[in-house]
């Protein structure tokens, strides 16, 4: 208790220099802390834009359909299957899509994209298109030959609301069919190589071209969390005993890759200010400890035997470092938490935002054991920056000490 | 002089503080060094899989191929045009030109939208490496009607190498593309995509098959040195030559990269605030105990009669010392670590190989060692030391001597 009093008093002999250190740690802790929410947030953004418009959390396939994308590889056409997957305990909305590669062509312009035939409603329960609308109107009502596109292949096409563009397909026979679509919309969903290669059509109207009836290529399940992602999973595996269920990250595994790889370069981020305060701490302390070698001479001389000496020392660095982290720890969540509320505004880079599919207002997150991680990190950091210099002053030889 | 030999000797009269000091800075110095360096490589890393693959580091075109990137705007040059361009533009290495549209693929019975290639072969090789991702048979050997599909192509339509696939399509000007051709070898290409969809096929059998005689899409332009595409770019554009053409750096054909990486270096530019501000601190610490440290010298020396100025100086000259023995060493010492994490890349974790490879990448995070960064960071390293040294500066020529000189 003593040695604690002690040590608390040496830190505020020297008030500047111990305040430059607590200064240090708290900035790298706030500034740790808030650069860790951001990119997390910004990872939280594009990962929800993703699943929630375009993969959703879990899809169903022919096994065969991935690879070879054949227009028979359906999952079946059974509609009471839709209403059971709706009725599994933590599913939000689930829809079906007929899927066929197609060439698309207009009078300037011909490429290749893949064609959804949606149903407009459950759709937009699921994936929440239309809000991707800029232009025109969603698929609605009867069905008829509208069909959205994206705003990247609408400028390569050259075409606009009201046109009329030809794609061809092969059917279920492996005839080729062509017909011709009125372009109704045109949408921006956020990643343009997707708005490259995609369009939408109503299932009914393509699914006549394609003479496979009632049936579909996919269903996309959205889940109200995506914590319980595993039991939905198992549960459609027993309503589909016989196709591919996958979940997102077997899905799109670029996302999961991005995702990883953003994660790590956060980490060795906070790693790299860590070592960057260790051994700013560790200088510090010792040339205090050098600067103070009388003091700790005498100290010994008098009768304070080495072990306290070192816990002298090493509690100090300990304090030093703990009460910044303190302090920054509490000012890092007050300011993550404000703008976790109230958003960061990032429309100076809104193109890039946009092309990486992210808001343009990012919502800091932060992972809940994130602080308690990075307090732990600090204090080890601490531990660690604290034994060198408490070792140096063990060290000492009290009588040349004290002769200094 | 003197100045110089004063300090030069105060500095070696307490060795351990001296290199303290200094240590602190080479420590600055390494870690920004490393944050910069792992930055700077994952977007290498990024624009050479992106370039690589898709517009080439400069591209030469049509001048009305960048509004319309169809094969009518397809341009006319022939070997000739392409031996030209190699005298003419000595700082150029070679060409790769491509002749591409979109067509029907069919096999026996199945038929999927084929993205149709012509390619030099050896160019395209010496470009990308496309032979090291061959899978199966082998690319042209210079027999007729050689095509080269994407794996994921070959699966889709059932074709097996030896098979026939017709190609069915829209060629130069509205005419009529047709003809049969004998799959030689599958190659799985990086970009997934394109992997579904890839048809490569001699230069001059796509030029007969679109009916675009001597005519390419683009011609890839490789610079001798790949930093110096811009020089190239701005050469050929104003060479009154070539004024039917346009050439383009990637930075103009892939503004979204360009974004993209600018948007990386903003993040990053935040990372190295934060850093700097880090390690200023922690250079701050240790020059402040230097100079509470060294009062008692300095009231001494002024009430002996040395100038405040003259003190001044030397403390300045000093840390100076300091602060360049630090940053210098603190470069070389980052060579060995920078070098040893070029070779041996971070890696991403278990079980990201495989599904990074699928995409031509490695699940790696990748090192840089342009020399370019290595003085940035040094020079800033040094100004946030230098601002520093203003403390102790300052400290001197406010000093009270007698409280100092009594300590």
């Amino acid at each position: 208790m003593q040695l604690i009093k002690m040590a608390w008093r040496n830190i505020w002999r020297n008030k500047v220099r111990s305040l430059a250190v607590m200064t240090a740690v708290l900035l790298g802790l706030v500034a740790g802390m808030y650069a860790g929410a951001l990119v997390e947030g910004i990872m939280q953004s594009r990962f929800e834009n993703f699943i929630d418009n375009q993969v959703s959390h879990i899809q169903v396939h022919h096994p065969d359909f991935i690879r070879e994308n054949e227009v028979f590889q359906t999952v079946g056409s059974d509609l009471r299957t839709l209403e059971e997957v709706r009725a599994i305990s933590g599913v939000t909305s689930a829809t079906v899509r007929t899927r066929v590669q197609s060439m698309i062509a207009s009078a300037s312009y011909t490429g290749g994209v893949e064609l959804y035939g949606i149903r407009p409603k459950s759709e937009n329960q699921t994936t929440n298109f239309s809000r991707n609308l800029v232009e025109g109107d969603y698929l609605e009502g009867e069905s008829t030959n509208g069909i959205l596109i994206g705003g990247a292949l609408a400028e390569k096409l050259k075409v606009g609301v009201g046109s009329r563009i030809v794609l061809s397909y092969q059917d279920k026979d492996n005839n080729l069919v062509s017909g011709a679509f009125i372009v109704r919309g045109i949408f921006k969903s956020g990643f343009t190589r997707y708005d490259e290669m995609t369009a939408f059509v109503f299932q009914e109207y393509l699914n006549e071209y394609l003479g496979i009836g009632q049936d579909f290529h996919e269903l996309a399940v959205l889940a109200e969390d995506i914590e319980n992602l595993d039991e939905i999973y198992s549960e459609l595996q027993k309503v589909f005993p016989n196709s591919s269920v996958r979940k997102w990250n077997e899905i799109e595994p670029a996302l999961e890759i991005m995702i990883t790889s953003s994660g790590l370069f956060s980490y060795i981020f906070i790693i790299l200010i860590m070592i960057g305060l260790a051994f700013g701490l560790l200088n510090t302390m010792l040339m205090a400890v050098f600067e103070r070698t009388r003091e700790i001479g005498m100290l010994m001389a008098i009768g304070m035997n080495r072990r306290k000496v070192f816990l002298l020392i090493a509690l100090e660095t300990i304090f030093l470092s703990l009460s910044g982290a303190i302090v920054g720890l509490l000012v890092g969540y007050i300011i993550v938490a404000w703008f976790a509320k109230h958003g960061l505004d990032l429309s100076a880079f809104s193109d890039v935002m946009y092309e990486l599919g992210v808001d343009t207002v990012v919502y800091p997150a932060l992972n809940p054991s994130f602080p308690f991680v990075l307090a732990l990190i600090v204090f080890g950091t601490a531990l660690l920056s604290a034994i060198y210099p408490a070792i140096k002053a063990l060290s000492l030889s009290p009588i040349e000490a004290i002769r200094k | 002089m003197i100045l110089f030999k004063l300090a030069w000797r105060n500095l070696w009269r307490s060795k351990r503080r001296t290199w303290i000091t200094i240590s602190s800075v080479l420590f600055a110095v390494l870690l920004a060094l490393f944050l910069e360096s792992m930055d700077r490589g994952s977007q290498e890393v990024m624009v050479q899989n992106v370039v690589r693959f898709s517009t080439g580091y400069a591209q030469l075109q049509d001048t009305l191929y960048f509004d319309e990137s169809h094969i009518d705007n397809a341009m006319l040059c022939d070997d000739d045009c392409m031996e030209k361009l190699l005298e003419d533009f000595p700082n150029l290495a070679y060409t790769v030109p491509r002749l591409e549209s979109v067509a029907l693929a069919a096999g026996d019975e199945k038929t999927r939208v084929g993205f149709i290639t012509g390619i030099h072969y050896e160019s395209e090789n010496r470009f990308n490496n496309i032979g090291e991702r061959m899978r199966e048979g082998h690319f042209f050997t210079g027999a007729d009607d050689e095509v080269v599909i994407g794996t994921g192509l070959a699966r889709s339509l059932d074709l097996k190498v030896g098979d026939s696939m017709v190609v069915f399509g829209q060629g130069f000007q509205g005419a009529m593309a047709a003809g049969k051709f004998v799959v030689a070898g599958l190659v799985q290409h990086p970009v997934p995509d394109l992997n579904e969809r890839i048809v490569f096929m001699p230069l001059h059998q796509a030029q007969w098959l679109f009916d675009a005689f001597d005519r390419v899409n683009h011609l890839k332009l490789v610079p001798q040195r790949l930093r110096h595409h811009q020089r190239l770019v701005d050469a050929i554009n104003a060479h009154p030559d070539y004024e039917a053409f346009k050439a383009f750096t990637w930075e103009e054909l892939q503004p979204e990269l360009v974004q993209t990486i600018e948007f990386d270096q903003a993040g990053t530019l935040v990372f190295l605030l934060i850093l700097y501000v880090v390690i200023g601190f922690g250079i701050f610490g240790t020059v402040l105990t230097m100079t509470l440290e060294r009062e008692k010298e300095f009231g001494v020396l002024i009430s002996l009669g040395m100038q405040r100025r003259k003190l001044a100086q030397v403390i300045f000259t000093e840390t100076l010392i300091m602060n360049f023995l630090g940053v210098l060493f603190g470069l070389l010492l980052s060579i060995p670590v920078l070098l040893y994490f070029y070779y041996n890349p971070i890696p991403l974790g278990e079980g990201m190989e495989d599904m990074m490879a699928e995409y031509g990448m490695e699940a790696v995070l990748r090192f840089s060692l342009d020399p370019q960064f290595f003085y940035q960071q040094a020079i800033i390293v040094f100004c946030i030391s230098m601002v520093i040294v203003a403390y102790p500066v300052a400290r001197v020529l406010r000093l009270d001597v007698l409280k100092a000189a009594r300590k």
